[in-house]
């Protein structure tokens, strides 16, 4: 067996969750209304048709990473705990090769549960308006997989960090209120929370781009910069407090070098903890 | 389970699910009597609307206009089926146009009425100094526009179950191929 062997077997497995097939169904009817009842204001229909893809590319923002975290978050801890673990280990596996195929097998098993609803999505705003942005559903669908999977990445890293499912499920979902639902609550922003502790606590004059460039830290303010990169000005979303001229830092090419790094550093952290930890 | 019911139901959602992308709902004409101005047809020209007397309309105007106060208010026809003397602009048409009463002249006719005439009467409230509605306006305002059909009409729903079909059957076939 290898890292491919081990990532095989896990999609295989992971396809027969009915669970999986009822939130991949789900997600794709709702992107399908979405794209059906989505109405513009004095737009041509290219025009409302690109605003449809702004608008799936908020819901995918919000959704996706829990549709990642719920197909992930069992994958190293569910068989440790199920005494699969024992198995995979006992042919010529590594601890890498299981961790690594595990991870290859939910970015996988991911990307295809994205791909219908997006199809159905697009499909809805070709029938509707009778053209579909080419270019800009391309790079809604590209940056949304990518966002996802630092998602898929951080959910395996918690399984693996943690022994028991229930606690990764635990920390999954903290990790989707730090990482997600921060840019909608703003005491959980983590610009903001810096905004206070550096104007209230320390009495500091105010400093925007210092708070721009904490809340860029998290995937989902990342996700939503970089989402710019597909649309044309008119439809860009103003993600920062910043006007006018952005940083390079705050740039969307800035964006994808925080989700590159949301997807690389977790596995490490998540494979050294699973290397060390004791399986007996 | 035979492999032929899950690899047909994938198959048959696949088709419903693209099919709809490649057969899209076409614009229409639409015609409003809706929306409501008032004043006279000189306030009115004043203001930009265009006001055409119902005897000077040609018979497919008037045929369009009957049918629209028939049909409740709303009436629907394709594209080259309209009338010559109504403007169908686009959204894209109407983008451009700034101000509310300009965008109103451009995407509208007002009728005017013939006194005793065996229409339907007018959709628009004509309020007397003393307060109370008379029957019967004599200017009535009509839009007539090209856009899609709206997402209640059977053209659009039947594409959206098409799609829903498409993604269920995709969802049943794919899980039914597999169960071991």
């Amino acid at each position: 067996m290898s890292v491919r062997t081990v990532a095989l077997e896990d999609l295989l497995s992971r396809r027969r969750s009915r669970g999986l097939w009822v939130g991949a169904t789900l997600l794709a009817l709702l992107f399908a209304v979405l794209a059906y009842t989505y109405n513009g204001y004095r737009l041509t229909p290219f025009e409302e048709a690109q605003a449809v893809f702004r608008m799936l590319a908020l819901a995918v923002g919000l959704v996706y990473p829990i549709a990642a975290i719920v197909a992930s978050y069992g994958a190293v801890s569910g068989a440790r705990e199920s005494g699969g673990m024992r198995f995979l280990l006992s042919l010529p596996n590594t601890r890498r090769d299981v961790f690594l195929g595990k991870l290859a097998g939910r970015l996988a098993l991911a990307a295809v549960a994205f791909a219908v609803p997006f199809v159905a999505a697009a499909s809805m705003t070709a029938a509707i308006r009778g053209v579909v942005p080419l270019g800009t559903a391309l790079l809604v669908g590209v940056l949304s997989v990518c966002y996802g999977a630092v998602f898929v990445s951080l959910a395996v890293s918690l399984s693996a960090a943690f022994a028991e499912k229930s606690r990764a499920i635990t920390a999954s979902i903290a990790a989707y209120f730090l990482l997600v639902l921060s840019g909608f609550i703003p005491f959980l922003d983590p610009g903001e929370l810096v905004r206070i502790v550096h104007t209230d606590v320390l009495q500091a004059a105010p400093n925007t781009a210092l708070y721009d460039a904490v809340s860029h830290l998290t995937p989902f303010t990342a996700f939503r910069n970089a989402m710019n990169l597909a649309f044309p000005p008119e439809l860009q979303a103003s993600v920062f407090r910043t006007t006018g001229e952005l940083p390079a830092y705050l740039s969307p090419s800035a964006s994808l070098v925080i989700l590159a790094a949301w997807f690389v550093i977790p596995p490490i952290v998540g494979y050294r903890r699973f290397n060390r930890s004791d399986l007996a | 389970m035979s492999g032929r019911l899950p690899a047909a139901l994938v198959a048959v959602g696949v088709l419903l699910l693209v099919l709809p992308a490649m057969l899209p709902v076409g614009p229409a004409l639409h015609h409003d009597t809706g929306p409501s101005t008032g004043g006279n047809e000189s306030m009115l020209e004043e203001q930009g609307y265009r006001v055409i007397a119902y005897e000077n309309l040609s018979e497919r105007g008037r045929e369009l206009y009957r049918r629209t106060l028939e049909s409740g208010g709303q009436y629907t026809v394709p594209l080259e089926t309209g009338a010559p003397a109504f403007p169908y602009p686009s959204a894209a048409d109407l983008a451009d146009i700034k101000g509310v009463e300009a965008r109103l002249a451009a995407q509208g006719v007002v009728i005017e009425r013939p006194r005793d005439a065996d229409l339907p009467p007018a959709d628009e409230r004509v309020y007397r100094s003393n307060g109370s509605d008379s029957a019967v306006a004599r200017y009535d305002y009509m839009t007539t526009r090209t856009a899609n059909p709206p997402l209640t009409a059977l053209s659009s729903l039947l594409r959206l179950f098409a799609v829903a079909g498409g993604v269920l059957a995709i969802a049943a076939g794919g899980y039914l191929r597999a169960r071991p």
